[in-house]
C-alpha cells in the first residue's frame, strides 16, 4: 500500500471514530444538560445516568445518541394489564459516565391491600423479565419496509438480549458481528457483509448460537444511551389489585437507583380473540414458518433430541406471543415424508396447546399435481388427504383443518386445483388459499372457505362474508419492518376493524438470510424472531406483534360486554354499551396511539363490567 | 542455412497440399468438418466448390446435402429447400440422400411452425429401404412434431393409428414407437399437464409384444418406474421395479440397475435405511464391474452423508477408493462431500486430508482438483495454517490450462492469504501487479474478479481480508448519485395542460431525462414476489421503439410540485384499445437523506388509478401522504406526445423538515421508474434502494418567499388546530360521551395555553424571519399534532386514574 494510501485510510478511520464520537459527545452534552436541572430531590440526581421511562411499543426509533423526546424522568413504572398478559414496559438510561459492570434485576411484586384486606399475592420474580434492547446495523429500509436496501446502513433497535455481547456492533465500521460459541473459543461471525459477498446462508440448526437465559450485567458508555425491554407476564390465576415491585441498579457494585413499578392487574382474563364482526367468531393468528420436524430434521442430520428441543421452544414462543392457531407446513403425500415424524409434529403441536383450526397441514392442489385422469396416483392422494383428517382427529380431537392450495396462484393453477377441492370437500376437508379479492372471488370464490389475501380493506371481507367464508391477511407489510407500532397496528386493530377473520403472515424467521439483513437486494430477512440452535430471540417488533392480537383480544372483550349491556334492557348499560360501540367504530385505527386506545378500551371495560356487576 | 532450408521445404510442402486438397473428396470433407464447427460460410464455399468438382451424379447429390444443411443452419430457408427437393426430385439420388433430404425439409417446417407438412415428409421415411436407425430417427421427430405443437391429444391419437401399422422391414418399430410416445408424455415441457398414465399404457404395450429381447422388457419396466418417480407415486414405482426383478435372463448388471433405482424410492421417502438394504443386495451380486460396484458404494456413502453419519461415510468411501476399477467420478464426489462433513463437524484436519485425497485419484481432473485445492486452503486457513494454504493455491496455480480469469482469481487468493497473516504489504504488491498485468480486463470483470476472492475469504472468516477485497471493488465502482435542482417559483403551473404550456417546461435546463434501463432480472423477480403493491403485472417487451420519459420539478408556496411526460408513440392504439399496454410510474421519495421512512406511490397512466404506500406508522413526527383533497394529488392526462402527469405534495406533509430552512437535511432522495412493454427505466437504482436513488437540492428561496410560506403554514396549522379543538371540546366537554373531568383538569388548561399562542397572530405579517421559524419550531407542531397531544394527556389521565384509587 502506498503512503499516500496509508494516510488517507488512517485519515478515513479517524474520522469515522470521531464522528462516531462527536455523536455520543452531543448527546453527552445533552444528558449533563438534562441532569444539571435536576431537582435536588431527583432519584436521578447522583446517579451515573439519567432513567427515562419511555413507551416500549412506540413507533419513535430509539437510538443511543438521541434522548427520546416522548420520555419522562422518573423512577415510576405504570402499567395495567389482565391476568395471563404478557405486559411490556421500558426505559432508557442515558449516561454520563462510564459504568463497566451495570447489573439490574427485578423484583417480586408484591399486591397492595386494600384497608382491611390481608392477602399475601406475589407476582414471583422470575416472571418479570428484563433485556438489552440491542440496536444494530440494519438496511436503509429497515424500520418501516421488508424490501431490500443494502445500499445504505441505518442503526436500528431490534433484537432483545438477555446478553448484549452475542451481538458485537462495530459503529465506526458500520458491521454487526454474531457471537458464535464453539466448544473450544467463542469467534464472532461477521453478518453484515454486502451481498456481493455473502449469501445470508447460516446453518442455525447447527451453529451453537444461544442468548443467556438472565440478564447479564452490561456496560454503559458516557453519552451512549441503552434502553431495557421488561414482560412481565401475569400468572392467571393473579387476584387483581396494584402489585408493587422494583427494579434495583447496580453500577460497578455501588447502588445506582431504583424503578418502582406500579403494575394494575385488572379483574378479567382476556379471551382469545374474536372477530369485530361478530363476537362469536373467531380472530386466527397464524403466521408462515419452517419451524417443524421435517425441516429440523433435514437442517441437523436427523438429530432428532435437538430437532424436538428446537421445535418444542419455537412453538412456545409462538403461543406465548398470541399465535392461537398453528400453520403446519403442509405434506403433498405421506410416501415422500414420513407419517411418523407428521404425528409426531402433531403431537408437538397439541403440547405447545393451539387452538382449531390447524392451517396447511396438507396440500389442496392435489389436483394441480395429480391430474385426476391420472387415476393411480390421485386416488393415492385422495386416500392420503383422508389419512391426514384421521390423524389430525386423532391427535389434536378435532378435524378442523384448512388444506392450503398453491401459493399465491395464478388462473391456470386455480382452475386445475377446483377438481381436488371438490373432493376434498367430500372427504371433509375445507380449503385455504393465498388470493387476490378481485382475481379469485369471481372465478373461484365458491370453493375457498378460507382465503388469506394481501389486503386489509373492508370491501375485501364483505365479499367473503357474503359466502359465508373466511379471510386474514398478509403481506401488507410482510414480517421484516421493525417498527414495532407497525407491526401491531397491521397485524392488530386494522385487520380487526377491516372485518377480517385473522392475520396470517409470511414468516416467522427466514429460511435463506437468518443474521445477515444485507445480504439480498431483492428483500431484508422475514424475520420476527432470530432462530437459535435451541430456540428464538424475540425483537421488538415480535412485541408489537403480541400487543397487537392483545389489543383485538381487548376489544373482544368490550364488545361482548357491550353486546351483553345491551341485551341487559337497563337504559343505563345500554346506553353505555352502545357509546363504547360508537367509540370503537369512531376509533381511526391506522392513525391513533395505540397505547392510548387500549387504556380507553379498559375504561370502557371497567364501566361496563361494574354496571353489569361482572365478578372477578 | 541448414534450418532456412528446412523452413522453406515446410513452406512449399503445406501451400502445394492445400493446393491438392481442393479434390472433391476432400472440399466435401472440408464442407462437413466446418459444418460440425459451425464455421458456415467456410462450410458452404467448400460445399459449393465440392459440387462443382464433382465427377458423378452421386457426388453431386452429397454435395448438394451439405449445402442444403448449411444453408438451413444458416437460417436461409427457403434456399435450403430448393436444395433439398432437387434431391428428392433427382432420379439419381440414394434412399439414404432422400431420406435425409425429408428429414432436413422438416426440420425447416418444423422451425416454421407447419407441423402437419413436417410430418407428411417425415412420414414418406417409413416406407423407404434405409437403416433402422434413419427410421427410428424420422419416428422420434415425427411424434416429437405434437408435443412442439402443444397437441398431446394429436399425439395420442397418431400413436394409436401408428400402432395398426405393420412395418415388416422394421423389426422394432412398435417398441420404439411406444417408447419414444411414452418418454414425451411423461418428460412434455409443461408438466401440469403430463400423461404419466397413458405413458406407462405405452410402455406396458412393450410388455406384451411378441418376441422382444429381455433387455427391452427391462427399460420398459424401467421406464415404467420412472414414470412413477416422476408423478411422486414412490410405491408404485417400487412395484413395478419388483416385477423387473423377475425378467427371465437378467444379468447381474441388469438386477444391479433394478436395485439402485429401488434404492433411490426410498431415499426420495427419507427412508435412507431401506436404501441402503436394496443396495447392499445389489452389492452381493456376482459378475459386476468395479465400476457398478463403485457407483453402488457412492451411492451408500451419499446416504450416510445425508443422516450425517460421519464413520459409516468414512467406512463407505474408504472401500470405494479401494476399488481399482471404480469411477473416478464416484470417488471424487464422495471424497469433496465427505470432506464437507469433517468440516461441518468442525474437524478440519481431516478435512484438509480428505480432499487432499482428491488429488490422488487417478483422473480427477483441473476442475475437480482446483475443487480441492480451494477446500484445503480454506480449512487451512480456518487452521490459521496460511502457509499452507497459500501452498495450496500455488500448487493449484500449477494446474495446466487455467484460464486467464482463474489465474487472476487464484493471484488474488493468494495475495489475500498474505493478508490473512497481516501481511498487507505484500496483498497490496500482489494486487498492484495483478491489476497492472491486467490492463485489458473491463471494469465489471475486475470488481467481480475481487468480488469472487471475497467470497472465499469469507467462508474461512478472513473478514479484514474481504473488507480489504470489498474496497479494493468499490474504487472501481460509479459512486456518485444523480442530483436535480428543485427551483422556487411563486406559483408553479396548475394542472397537466397548465404544465405543457409552462415556461418551465420549455426551458431544457429544468427537464431531467437521464434514465436508464432498469436491471430486468431482479426487478422481474420483485415484480413477480412483491404481491402487495399494485404494479401491472410484467409484460413481455415489445419491440417498438421507447417514448422519452423526463420529470420536471418545482416549489412555490404551498408545495412541492412535479411534472412527468412520459412520451409514448403508441399512446393512439393504447387509448383505442382502453389502455392495454400502458405504462405505470412507480415514484419514492425521502424528505432527507438519513431519515429512516420514505414515501412511494404508483400511478398507472391509462386508468389514473394511485396507490400511495407510507413506510412507518403515523405518528406526531411522521405524516403520511394521502391521496385526498388538501394532502397528495396527481392528475394524468393524455397529451399530443404521451401521458402528462402532475403531482402535488403540500408542506403541511412536511412542516418539520422544511429543506430550505437551516437545521433542516437539504437534500432529499428521489427516484421513479417507469414500468413499459417497450422497456423499463429508472432515474436511479432499483425500487426501494434508497442509496442508489438520486438527489433533489433544493433552492433556497427569497427571503421574503421563505417568509410567505412560513406564514402560510403557520395559518394553516392554526385553522387545522381550531377545527380538532373545535371537535375535541365538543366531544370531551359532553357528560354524556366525553368525560367532564379529563376536560376539566387536562384538556382546558392545554386549550387555553395553544388559544394564548394563536393570539400572536394577529401581528404575523409584520413578524421578522427568525421568529416566524421559531413559532414554526415550537408553536406549529402543537397545534398541527394536536390530536396526537389529546391522546397523550387521555393517556396520562387514564394511567393516574388506575393508581390513583377512583
Amino acid at each position: 500500500m502506498g503512503k499516500k494510501a496509508l494516510y488517507g485510510l488512517l485519515t478515513l478511520l479517524l474520522a469515522r471514530c470521531l464522528l462516531a464520537q462527536v455523536r455520543f459527545d452531543l448527546n453527552l452534552k445533552k444528558i449533563q444538560e438534562e441532569a444539571s436541572q435536576l431537582a435536588p430531590c431527583s432519584p436521578w440526581k447522583n446517579q451515573p445516568f439519567l432513567c427515562y421511562l419511555i413507551p416500549a411499543l412506540s413507533p419513535i426509533r430509539r437510538l443511543p445518541d438521541a434522548l427520546p423526546s416522548d420520555g419522562i424522568i422518573d423512577n415510576k413504572l405504570w402499567l395495567v394489564g389482565a391476568k395471563g398478559e404478557f405486559l411490556t414496559g421500558s426505559f432508557l438510561l442515558a449516561p454520563w459516565k462510564e459504568v463497566r459492570q451495570l447489573e439490574v434485576k427485578a423484583s417480586s411484586l408484591t399486591r397492595k391491600n386494600e384497608p382491611g384486606e390481608k392477602t399475601n399475592q406475589i407476582i414471583p420474580a422470575q416472571n418479570v423479565d428484563i433485556r438489552v434492547v440491542k440496536v444494530w446495523w440494519q438496511t436503509g429500509t429497515g424500520w418501516g419496509s421488508y424490501f431490500g436496501d443494502p445500499t445504505r446502513r441505518q442503526l436500528i433497535p431490534e433484537l432483545l438480549l438477555h446478553d448484549e455481547n452475542l451481538i458485537k456492533v462495530d459503529l465506526e465500521k458500520k458491521e454487526n458481528y454474531l457471537r458464535v460459541d464453539y466448544p473450544k473459543a467463542s469467534q464472532y461471525v461477521w453478518i453484515s457483509a454486502p451481498p456481493e459477498v455473502d449469501d445470508g446462508k447460516f446453518n442455525h440448526h447447527q451453529e451453537p448460537v444461544e442468548d443467556s437465559p438472565h440478564l447479564l450485567s452490561v456496560k454503559l458508555q458516557p453519552g451512549e444511551n441503552k434502553q431495557f425491554w421488561l414482560t412481565i407476564k401475569v400468572p392467571e390465576k393473579t387476584v387483581s389489585g396494584i402489585y408493587e415491585g422494583k427494579i434495583n441498579l447496580v453500577a460497578d457494585s455501588l447502588p445506582a437507583g431504583t424503578i418502582a413499578i406500579q403494575l394494575k392487574v385488572l379483574p378479567f382474563c382476556l379471551p382469545e380473540p374474536r372477530t369485530y364482526y361478530d363476537v362469536k367468531k373467531p380472530f386466527y393468528s397464524f403466521m408462515y414458518n419452517h419451524c417443524s420436524l421435517f425441516t429440523h430434521l433435514a437442517e441437523n442430520h436427523g438429530n432428532r433430541p435437538l430437532a424436538e428441543q428446537k421445535l418444542r421452544s419455537e412453538l412456545k414462543n409462538m403461543r406465548e406471543h398470541n399465535l392461537f392457531q398453528y400453520l403446519q407446513r403442509s405434506v403433498r403425500l405421506f410416501n415422500t415424508q414420513n407419517k411418523e415424524i407428521f404425528v409426531r409434529n402433531l403431537e408437538l403441536v397439541k403440547e405447545a396447546g393451539f387452538s382449531p383450526p390447524l392451517f396447511d397441514a396438507f396440500v389442496s392442489s392435489g389436483s394441480f399435481w395429480f391430474p385426476p385422469e391420472q387415476t393411480e396416483i390421485y386416488q393415492q392422494y385422495l386416500k392420503d388427504a383422508s389419512e391426514a383428517l384421521r390423524l389430525i382427529k386423532k391427535i389434536l380431537g378435532h378435524r378442523e383443518v384448512y388444506f392450503f392450495g398453491f401459493d399465491e396462484p395464478g388462473r391456470k393453477i386455480l382452475l386445475a386445483e377446483r377438481q381436488g377441492w371438490k373432493d376434498l370437500e367430500v372427504l371433509g376437508a375445507r380449503i385455504f388459499s393465498t388470493a387476490r379479492t378481485t382475481s379469485h372471488f369471481p372465478l373461484v370464490g365458491y370453493a375457498e372457505h378460507f382465503v388469506n389475501c394481501p389486503e386489509n380493506k373492508r370491501e375485501s371481507a364483505e365479499k367473503w362474508h357474503i359466502l359465508g367464508h373466511k379471510i386474514a391477511s398478509y403481506a401488507v407489510p410482510h414480517t421484516g419492518p421493525e417498527n414495532p407500532d407497525l407491526v401491531r397496528r397491521m397485524h392488530g386493530l386494522v385487520l380487526y376493524k377491516a372485518n377480517f377473520d385473522g392475520t396470517g403472515n409470511y414468516k416467522y424467521y427466514d429460511q435463506h438470510k437468518i443474521w445477515n439483513d444485507f445480504a439480498s437486494y431483492q428483500f431484508r430477512g422475514f424475520n420476527m424472531v432470530y432462530p437459535t440452535r435451541t430456540g428464538v430471540i424475540d425483537t421488538i417488533q415480535w412485541e408489537g406483534f403480541r400487543a397487537g392480537i392483545d389489543d383485538i383480544r381487548y376489544a373482544t372483550v368490550l364488545k361482548t360486554l357491550a353486546e351483553k349491556a345491551i341485551a341487559s334492557e337497563r337504559v343505563e348499560a345500554v346506553y353505555t354499551g352502545k357509546k363504547a360501540l360508537i367509540w370503537l367504530e369512531m376509533l381511526d385505527e391506522a392513525k391513533t396511539d395505540l397505547d392510548a386506545a387500549r387504556l380507553e378500551m379498559v375504561e370502557y371495560i371497567l364501566r361496563l363490567r361494574k354496571l353489569l356487576g361482572e365478578k372477578e | 542455412m541448414k534450418q532456412l532450408g528446412r523452413y522453406l521445404f515446410w513452406g512449399w510442402f503445406l501451400t502445394s497440399s492445400w493446393v491438392f486438397a481442393q479434390n472433391y473428396q476432400q472440399l466435401i470433407r472440408s464442407a462437413e468438418i466446418n459444418l460440425r464447427k459451425k464455421e458456415y460460410s467456410g462450410a458452404k464455399e467448400a460445399a459449393h466448390q465440392a459440387r462443382e468438382k464433382a465427377q458423378t451424379e452421386e457426388e453431386k447429390q452429397a454435395a448438394t446435402l451439405v449445402i442444403a444443411k448449411v444453408l438451413t443452419e444458416m437460417g436461409q430457408k427457403e434456399e435450403a429447400k430448393k436444395e433439398y427437393q432437387k434431391i428428392l426430385q433427382s432420379s439419381i439420388s440414394t434412399v439414404s440422400q432422400q431420406a435425409e433430404a425429408l428429414m432436413g425439409l422438416a426440420k425447416i417446417l418444423r422451425e416454421e411452425r407447419r407441423y402437419e407438412s413436417a410430418r407428411e415428409y417425415l412420414a414418406r421415411i417409413f416406407s423407404l429401404t434405409v437403416d433402422e436407425k434413419i427410421k427410428n430417427k424420422a419416428l422420434t421427430d415425427f411424434l416429437f412434431t405434437w408435443s412442439e405443437s402443444e397437441n398431446l391429444a394429436g399425439l395420442k391419437e397418431a400413436v394409436e393409428n401408428l400402432s395398426q401399422r405393420k412395418q415388416a422391414d422394421w423389426p422394432n418399430y412398435q417398441v420404439h414407437l411406444f417408447t419414444e410416445a411414452g418418454r414425451i408424455l411423461s418428460s412434455y415441457r409443461d408438466w401440469t399437464v403430463r400423461d404419466y398414465k397413458t405413458s406407462r399404457r405405452y410402455y406396458r404395450q412393450i410388455l406384451s409384444l411378441p418376441g422382444v429381447s429381455s433387455e427391452v422388457l427391462l427399460n420398459a419396466w424401467l421406464a415404467i418406474a420412472g414414470s412413477y418417480v416422476a408423478e411422486g407415486h414412490l410405491p408404485a414405482a417400487r412395484k413395478a421395479l419388483s416385477e423387473a426383478l423377475h425378467l427371465k435372463e437378467l444379468q447381474p448388471l441388469h438386477k444391479a440397475t433394478i436395485l439402485r433405482e429401488m434404492a433411490k424410492t426410498f431415499t426420495g421417502e427419507n427412508d435412507y435405511q431401506s436404501a441402503r438394504e436394496a443396495l447392499f443386495r445389489a452389492l452381493q451380486l456376482e459378475r459386476l464391474t468395479d465400476g457398478t460396484k463403485g457407483n453402488i458404494l457412492a451411492e451408500i456413502a451419499n446416504s450416510f452423508y445425508k443422516e450425517g453419519n460421519l464413520e459409516k461415510m468414512a467406512e463407505t468411501v474408504a472401500q470405494l477408493l479401494k476399488l481399482s476399477g471404480a469411477n473416478d467420478r464416484d470417488k471424487i464426489n464422495q471424497l469433496l462431500l465427505l470432506g464437507n462433513l469433517h468440516w461441518e463437524k468442525k474437524d478440519y484436519q481431516a478435512a484438509a486430508q480428505t480432499y487432499g485425497q482428491v488429488l490422488q485419484v487417478r483422473n480427477a481432473g483441473k476442475n475437480d482438483k482446483q475443487e480441492a485445492y480451494n477446500r484445503m486452503a480454506q480449512v487451512y486457513l480456518l487452521m490459521r495454517e496460511i502457509a499452507k494454504a497459500r501452498a495450496c493455491l500455488e500448487e493449484m496455480g500449477k494446474l495446466p490450462d487455467l484460464t486467464e480469469e482463474q489465474k487472476i482469481l487464484l493471484s488474488l487468493k493468494i495475495a489475500g492469504t498474505y493478508g490473512a497473516e497481516d501481511n498487507w504489504q505484500e496483498m497490496e504488491k500482489i494486487i498492484k501487479g495483478v491489476e497492472k498485468e491486467n490492463k485489458q480486463l473491463l471494469t465489471a470483470q475486475l470488481i467481480e474478479t475481487f468480488w469472487k476472492a471475497g467470497q472465499f475469504f469469507m467462508n474461512s472468516r478472513d473478514y479484514p481480508v474481504v473488507e480489504a477485497f470489498l474496497k479494493r471493488a468499490n474504487w472501481f465502482r460509479a459512486s456518485s448519485l444523480k442530483e436535480y435542482l428543485c427551483r422556487f417559483v411563486p406559483q408553479a403551473p396548475v394542472g397537466v395542460g397548465g404544465w405543457v404550456q409552462s415556461e418551465l417546461v420549455k426551458d431544457k435546463k429544468n427537464r431531467e431525462a437521464r434514465f436508464y434501463n432498469y436491471d430486468i432480472k431482479s426487478a422481474a423477480l420483485l415484480l413477480a414476489t412483491d404481491v402487495s403493491a399494485q404494479r401491472p403485472f410484467p409484460e413481455e417487451p415489445t419491440k417498438e421503439k421507447r417514448g422519452e420519459t423526463a420529470f420536471y420539478m418545482c416549489y412555490d408556496r404551498q408545495g412541492w410540485h412535479i411534472y412527468v411526460q412520459s412520451d409514448e408513440p403508441r399512446i393512439e392504439q393504447i387509448t383505442l384499445e382502453n389502455g392495454r399496454g400502458a405504462s405505470s410510474l412507480e415514484m419514492f421519495f425521502m424528505p432527507g437523506e438519513n431519515k429512516e421512512y420514505y414515501y412511494q406511490w404508483i400511478i398507472k397512466l391509462a386508468t389514473g388509478e394511485v396507490n400511495v404506500y407510507n413506510y412507518h406508522s403515523p405518528h406526531r413526527y411522521f405524516h403520511p401522504l394521502e391521496n385526498t383533497p388538501g394532502n397528495f394529488q396527481t392528475q394524468t392526462a393524455v397529451i399530443p406526445t404521451g401521458w402528462g402527469t402532475t403531482i402535488f405534495i403540500p408542506w403541511e406533509c412536511f412542516y418539520d423538515c422544511l429543506p430550505f430552512l437551516s437545521g433542516n437535511e437539504t437534500t432529499w432522495r428521489f427516484s421513479m421508474q417507469r414500468w413499459d412493454p417497450a422497456g423499463n427505466i429508472t432515474w436511479g437504482g432499483r425500487v426501494h434502494e434508497t442509496g442508489r436513488w438520486g438527489l433533489i437540492r433544493w433552492e433556497i428561496p427569497p427571503e421574503q418567499e421563505k417568509q410567505n410560506i412560513l406564514r402560510y403554514l403557520i395559518r394553516k396549522a392554526w385553522y387545522k388546530y381550531q377545527a380538532s379543538r373545535d371537535a375535541a371540546v365538543d366531544y370531551w366537554s359532553c357528560s354524556e360521551r366525553g368525560d367532564k373531568e379529563f376536560y376539566q383538569h387536562y384538556l382546558q388548561p392545554e386549550i387555553t395555553r395553544l388559544d394564548l399562542s394563536g393570539q400572536q397572530l394577529t401581528e404575523i405579517d409584520t413578524w421578522p424571519g427568525e421568529k416566524l421559524e421559531s413559532f414554526l419550531k415550537e408553536i406549529v407542531p402543537k397545534w398541527m399534532e394536536f390530536t396526537y397531544q389529546i391522546e397523550g394527556l387521555r393517556k396520562e389521565y387514564l394511567s393516574k386514574k388506575h393508581f390513583s384509587g377512583k
